[in-house]
């Protein structure tokens, strides 16, 4: 059951030097199109953070501790992961303790009424009609630790959609930990984790979006 | 289909195509052979674990060999899990395979993150082996691979390697040094190379019962390897096979009279699998009725080419403006069952066709 | 007159969260008690040197921190909640730069989207003067692999030189929607671009192939 708007964003915790991911770096290392670089839309590039889009498919923006790539083209998904496995093999020594695998998926629902049922399904306005006039859910957010394989958790959270009317939106949040931010001594792990994650992390997430959808 | 075989049945199971093919012997009294792996599409499982464990056979106990003809993912898909799951079995491959080049070029692939098609099946299969403390075999022209001396009751078995032949292993060095990485190149997946001259041909002895499996071994106009070098050999194993796993897809290249003349039976019991890569199938028809020409019982695990699956309409328009040419890839998948019992003489083969298997005489051409 | 520092640090936290708030009145005493972060800016900001602030407009410094309010945690993903659930991982508690930036609050900016049929992993397997022969492999493994001769006309100038045997590619067929909402039939081809062999990832590769050699009893 596919999302109506699908976006992917990875987040790596640790410490960097924001001036150097510029669209020329990436175009000079083949991470992306030379054109792609002519052509980006840079906000930014500062010792403390940078930030721009290339092409119509990739949003990066990096702090001194976070470096955050985001697309919301189903297509550049893999190319998403590629670019930021390609920056880590490039930098492997960066230290860098933490990932984020993160998925925000926005389905229409048929009518209102639908709408509603799946928002009664999570948080039932009973318990609430005796405290509220007209209760209604905003957001529910869960969270499952995971007990085997990297240390973390998954949290997911349902609200409605403002991208979409009416529909609900559902985030994803893949969270993995390698080493406390301090302690990260390079990042080639945290690599080996996201190649090894990114597509069941995906997966699993249209899973759980389909389980609360129907 | 979920009964295995008697003690004193000989079984031969060939499964395929998955990308490369999969063949099971019951060589009997539980003693079970593997060799190749592919993936049965429905269930995303190997076919000879999933087959094996439906007709409950203990794979840690009861395989005994596994021997992989093939070195490239696309033909040993999913032998990584047999090995590990078949614990007590002895792992075979092509002698020349694991020299300290050709494991490097397995880490190397293996460990890159963005990189995992084509080499990670043998990576999985060297950890499980390095986990497990089991010592590979190789196999090579006129080379033993296993033996049972009959003891209890149990007629005896000798598994030999009838190639790589020493120039072939030669050649197969020099083909694979192409493929090792190497500084400051781009990455890349790893196609399989061709021919095939790590190819290992199997011919088993149980009882009075021969089987020649060809793998993908195909003709040199060299005679220093190829089937001409096993016909012309000296130190082959004696004896005339009853079946003949055709090599090679049935291919034109892959045929040597001499092979029907002097190593098999009049009519044998002869089976393959088909191969699609874009525009070229195998067997073509021309193949399927040299096959004919040669045995009556000849059969193949699924129809060569099957007709593509439509996709959506505005998939197709694209998919149309884009190529030249586009063709389904993987014919159907299926399952052709041999068993013979080992005392009745003479040899009376039982067949039994599952899912898309059929003979050559029904096939529709 | 000059304000006193920590009355600057009020002001500026006044202001930056008027700039942040969905709607609030910051002369209004009662309103003030209202202000409710805007979903798109839900950072606070801790001034922890002294600031040269003249006013939010200009260019001027400070430093900050990501912190969270204690008991809130935020699974926002333009934050991504990856990091700012807990204190402890607080990174730049003791490591903030001299001279940081002013955040101003962006809107969300619509971005174009695509919605995929069907989307494919490809190999190249061989070369021709005007195509090549590639398996395609369905990603979402709802149809059987495929192989074709995708003509080389379809491929961008920059990816053309990445062509090569066993270079990898996307390829997807789907619907593009544009931020001003209109909508396209889209087919995207992109070759993979990952970085060349270095010598460190081939020796490690070699130093593994000689352990397990050695203990598959090899060498």
């Amino acid at each position: 059951m596919k999302a109506d708007l699908s976006g992917i964003n990875i987040v790596i915790l640790g410490s960097f030097n924001p001036k150097i991911f510029q669209p020329a770096w990436f175009a000079a290392n083949e991470l992306i199109r030379k054109l792609e670089a002519e052509e980006a839309d840079t906000e930014i590039i500062h010792n403390d953070i940078s930030i721009f889009r290339i092409g119509n498919w990739l949003r990066l923006e990096v702090t001194r501790d976070r470096f955050h790539a985001s697309t919301e083209q189903e297509a550049y998904f893999e190319v998403l992961v590629d670019f930021v496995l390609g920056t880590f093999s490039l930098l492997s020594h960066t230290p860098a303790g933490i990932l984020g695998i993160n998925t925000s998926m926005h389905y229409r629902i048929k009518n209102e009424k639908l709408w509603h049922k799946i928002g009664d399904k999570l948080a039932p306005k009973e318990p609430w009609k005796s405290l509220m006039r007209t209760p209604g859910l905003t957001r529910v957010e869960m969270q499952d630790i995971r007990i085997d394989g990297p240390k973390g958790y998954l949290r997911v959270r349902v609200e409605p959609s403002i991208r979409i009317t009416p529909g609900i939106a559902i985030n994803t949040n893949d969270h993995y930990e390698v080493d406390g931010p301090k302690n990260a001594t390079g990042c080639s792990k945290l690599m080996e984790i996201l190649n090894a994650n990114w597509k069941s992390s995906i997966y699993n997430a249209g899973n759980i979006a389909k389980t609360i959808i129907t | 289909m979920l009964t295995p075989p008697l003690n004193e049945e000989v079984e031969i199971s060939i499964f395929g195509p998955g990308y490369g093919e999969c063949i099971l012997i019951h060589i009997g009294f539980n003693d079970w052979i593997i060799i190749d792996s592919c993936i049965n599409p429905s269930s995303k499982e190997p076919c000879a674990v999933e087959y094996l464990s439906n007709i409950g056979v203990p794979l840690d106990t009861d395989v005994k060999l596994i021997i992989a003809t093939h070195w490239h993912d696309d033909h040993i898909r999913g032998i990584g899990k047999i090995v590990s799951t078949c614990s007590n079995a002895t792992f075979v491959c092509s002698d020349g395979l694991l020299t300290k080049e050709f494991v490097t070029f397995i880490k190397a692939y293996g460990a890159r993150p963005g990189l995992t098609e084509g080499v990670n099946e043998f990576d999985i299969v060297l950890k499980s082996l390095e986990t497990s403390h089991r010592t590979p075999k190789y196999a090579s022209a006129e080379k033993a691979l296993w033996k049972r001396n009959g003891p209890n009751g149990k007629p005896p078995c000798c598994i030999t390697a009838l190639s790589p032949a020493d120039f072939a292993i030669h050649l197969s060095k020099i083909q694979l040094k192409e493929l090792f990485p190497q500084e400051n190149t781009t990455k890349r997946d790893v196609v399989a190379p061709q021919p095939n001259n790590v190819a290992v041909v199997i011919w088993i002895e149980v009882g009075d019962i021969y089987l020649l499996l060809g793998s993908d071994l195909e003709n040199s106009p060299d005679k220093r390897h190829g089937w001409a070098a096993i016909v012309d050999s000296n130190l082959r194993p004696e004896g005339i096979a009853s079946v003949f796993k055709i090599p090679h897809h049935g291919s034109k290249n892959a045929d040597l009279p001499e092979v029907w003349e002097k190593m098999l039976i009049k009519n044998p019991l002869a089976v393959m699998t088909p191969f699609s890569k874009g525009n070229v199938s195998l067997p073509t028809l021309e193949d399927i009725n040299r096959i004919k020409s040669q045995t009556s019982e000849g059969y193949i695990t699924a129809p060569p080419r099957v007709k593509r699956v439509k996709k959506p309409k505005i998939v197709e328009q694209f998919v149309k403006g884009a190529t030249k040419s586009i063709y389904q890839a993987n014919s159907f998948f299926g399952h052709a069952r041999f068993r013979a019992d080992l005392k009745s003489l003479p040899i009376d083969w039982k067949t039994e066709l599952f899912q898309s298997a059929t003979s050559l005489n029904s096939l529709k051409v | 007159m000059q304000l006193a520092k920590s009355e600057q640090y009020d002001q500026y936290d006044q202001e930056r969260l008027s700039i942040a708030s969905d709607n609030s009145n910051i002369n209004d005493p009662e309103e003030k008690e209202k202000i409710i972060p805007s979903l798109y800016m839900d950072r606070k900001w801790e001034v922890i040197t002294n600031p040269d602030v003249t006013s939010y407009g200009q260019v001027s410094f400070q430093d900050c921190k990501f912190i969270v309010p204690q008991g809130e945690a935020s699974v926002d993903n333009k934050i991504n909640s990856t990091y700012i659930d807990d204190d402890k991982f607080n990174l730049l508690q003791k490591e903030i730069p001299e001279s940081p930036v002013v955040w101003y609050p962006l809107k969300h900016q619509r971005t174009t989207m695509f919605t995929s049929f069907i989307k494919w992993r490809g190999v190249v397997l061989k070369i021709y003067k005007d195509c090549f022969l590639c398996r395609l492999v369905d990603q979402d493994g709802n149809s059987p692999d495929e192989e074709a001769e995708i003509l080389l006309s379809e491929i961008s100038d920059e990816d053309l030189q990445l062509i090569d045997i066993g270079a990898v590619f996307y390829w997807s067929i789907g619907y593009q929607t544009n931020p001003s909402g209109s909508r396209t039939r889209s087919s995207i081809i992109r070759f993979r671009r990952l970085p060349v062999w270095r010598s460190e990832e081939l020796s490690e590769a070699q130093k593994k192939a000689e352990k397990t050699l050695i203990a598959l009893g090899i060498a």
